[in-house]
């Protein structure tokens, strides 16, 4: 299993007035499957995303990321597994407004301390992958949506991570491009061997994948 | 490498041509607020110093540092002297004890001139005469002056002025001696000229010391008056001669200028802690505008080490580059001062008549060093503030 996670629970707010978001979700993903939760909005995707990402600490329940208690390890450790073995797509593309397209995608590693000779080989070859490599020096704010969502794919993906998480991808961008983007997310996953959770309310992005769950009153339900 | 990426990030947060204008524009502000700050600190001790610097070298330059007299303004004679000169023999501090004769004359030079001066005889020097009052007499160096000692000036029951010695001299050189009022008023001679003006044969006002190099007047002249002291109390006999050290004379402006420039200090030191609450403020922005990236960042690995790092570097570079520009402008402002826009002063009131900037390196360099640190100081809590907010809760909006 890349991931695994058991029993989650989350809440926001105070111990009083808190709302219970997650009731002891589980889930589980082998090498290279793409799986979509799929759940009205409000449902508590977002929440599971980050808990299983290991952003926000759930309430209970534990995170498996090939096998490391993920919540169990000191925040230096934690951060160095969301580095190698986790890629995040969000709903925004949140590419960092300052750089540019190709020194966002490098960012990760960066952060894991390659040099940048390295850093921009990968992301060079990645960008012309992503069919964006004319946009490498644009800044994010001058180049469209859908290549936006191109870039900050690619930034999930250069540190080949085990998982990427993916909190509803498409759910910014016209039919169209969502349907490109989700193409080469399919693309991807594929190439790599690489593991995909995707959250989306979009049946369209869900018809593709290889295994549905439903997300409801904050536990998991098989299709 | 890490630490390359780091920077990289602080610099494009606080400043980016891609960055939001109110976030250039807070930054540009709050670094304009802390380099007036250290400029004008940097400059205010320029030239209060200076204006110490410029009197102290003039009152040293024309005077012993170490000033021999009898209170009460009895005169001395060459008995005094040798009496002097043994005792501070023993004191390896002092080298050179001279005696001095000044008193007031008047002088003529040029035709239809005339002023008062001051004749100061020493030992071993030529006819010096200050240079605005060889203007005032429109004399220069080979000319002839007459010296008229008002010693023997007298009025007449019939209202007359009865001058007894008039000393005709060739001017050797024209000083300048520093100060404004020497300048104007004084003329240095050969002690045994001016004794033959004054028909004072043996007489002396008062006797200076030197010191030899590097060691501190007010020292030696502690340890010359304590002897003197030892000499006449030890011999039975009253307290004759005194020494000091000869800037104390002038010691209440010293005191005075010391206060002034404290008090400056202070107020404008007020000016940069206001620079400094107003980087805070902008550090607090900064650190709320890009909350998100830090919450992409901490997703893509990037350690709580790293981001409190990142917070206390862009306190570091607005800090610096603020403090950084403050030093070099302040440097620039009092060279082009000096050197353009020289600063008039009324000579007769200030003492000299330009107001000399002496950039004051090591005081520079602290104020710089200072207010860097205490930028770095002040980025502590937005960082510690940035640590405490959830990546999630920043990631989640757009
Ligand atoms: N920081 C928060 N404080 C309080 N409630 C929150 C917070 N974040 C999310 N929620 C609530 O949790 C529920 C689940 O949100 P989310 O995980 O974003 O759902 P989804 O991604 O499926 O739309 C929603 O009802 C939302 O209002
Ligand atoms: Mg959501």
């Amino acid at each position: 299993m890349v991931l695994s996670a058991n029993d989650i629970h989350c809440s926001y707010g105070s111990s009083d007035a808190s709302i219970k978001v997650l009731k002891g979700a589980s889930i589980s993903i082998k090498t290279g499957e793409v799986v979509a939760v799929m759940g009205p909005s409000g449902s508590g995707k977002s929440t599971l995303l980050h808990a299983l990402g290991l952003l926000e600490r759930p309430c209970k329940g534990k995170v498996l990321i090939c096998g490391e208690d993920g919540w169990g390890l000191s925040s230096r450790r934690r951060a160095e597994l969301r580095n190698r073995k986790i890629g995040f797509v969000f709903q925004f593309h949140h590419l960092l407004e300052e750089f540019t397209l190709k020194e966002n995608v490098m960012m990760p590693c960066l952060i894991a301390g390659e040099t940048s000779e390295e850093a921009t080989q990968k992301a060079e070859s990645l960008l012309e992958r992503v069919g964006i490599i004319h946009r490498s020096s644009h800044f994010p704010s001058t180049v469209s949506g859908g290549e936006r969502q191109r870039a900050a794919i690619a930034r999930a993906i250069i540190m080949k991570p085990e998982i990427v998480l993916a909190d509803e991808p498409t759910g910014n961008l016209d039919s169209k491009t969502s349907l490109e983007v989700e193409k080469l997310i399919m693309e991807l996953a594929e190439e790599g061997n690489r593991s995909f959770l995707l959250a989306t309310h979009s049946h369209d992005l869900a018809g593709a994948v290889h295994r549905k769950v439903f997300l409801n009153s904050g536990i998991i339900k098989k299709s | 490498m890490k630490q390359k990426l780091l920077w990289a990030l602080a610099r494009r947060h606080v400043w980016s041509n891609a960055n939001s204008t109110v976030v250039r524009m807070v930054s540009i502000l709050s670094m304009a607020g802390i380099a007036i700050g250290v400029t004008s600190l940097i400059i205010l001790q320029a030239f209060m110093g200076g204006f110490t610097e410029a009197i102290t070298t003039g009152l040293t330059k024309m005077n012993p540092p170490l000033h021999i007299y009898v209170p009460g303004g009895t005169y001395m004679d060459d008995f005094d002297l040798g009496v002097v000169q043994s005792i501070a023999d023993e004191i390896p501090q002092i080298s050179v004890i001279q005696g001095i004769l000044e008193k007031p004359a008047v002088v003529s030079g040029a035709p239809g001139t005339v002023s008062g001066a001051m004749v100061r005889g020493v030992t071993g020097t030529e006819l010096i005469i200050g240079k605005d009052i060889a203007r005032e007499l429109g004399v220069t160096a080979g000319d002839e002056i007459r010296i008229a000692s008002t010693a023997g000036v007298e009025i007449s029951g019939m209202g007359r002025v009865l001058v007894d010695t008039i000393a005709t001299l060739i001017i050797d050189s024209v000083g300048d001696f520093g100060i404004e009022e020497y300048n104007s008023s004084l003329i240095v001679v050969p002690l045994n000229t001016a004794r033959g003006i004054f028909r004072a044969p043996d007489q002396l006002t008062s006797l200076g010391g030197y010191v030899n190099t590097g060691e501190d007047p007010v020292e030696a002249a502690e340890l010359l008056n304590s002897a003197l002291y030892q000499e006449y109390v030890g011999g039975g006999w009253p307290v004759y001669m005194s020494c000091i050290p000869y800037l104390s004379f002038h010691g209440n402006l010293f005191k005075a200028l010391g206060l002034e420039r404290i008090a400056m200090t202070i107020v404008l030191a007020l000016i940069t802690v206001v620079a400094l609450l107003n980087l805070s403020s902008a550090l607090t922005m900064i650190a709320m505008e890009h909350r998100r990236d830090i919450g992409v960042m901490r997703a893509m690995g990037l350690t709580p080490n790293a981001v409190f790092s990142v917070s206390l570097l862009r306190g570091l570079l607005l800090g610096g580059t603020g403090a950084g520009f403050g030093f070099i402008f302040s440097w620039i402002s009092i060279f082009v001062v000096n050197r353009y826009f020289p600063i008039k002063l009324d000579g007769t009131v200030y003492w000299i008549d330009v107001l000399p900037g002496v950039f004051p390196l090591t005081t520079a360099l602290i104020v710089t060093f200072a207010t860097i640190f205490v930028c770095v100081v002040i980025s502590i809590f937005p960082a510690i503030s940035a640590l405490s907010s959830s990546p999630s809760k920043a990631l989640r909006y757009e």
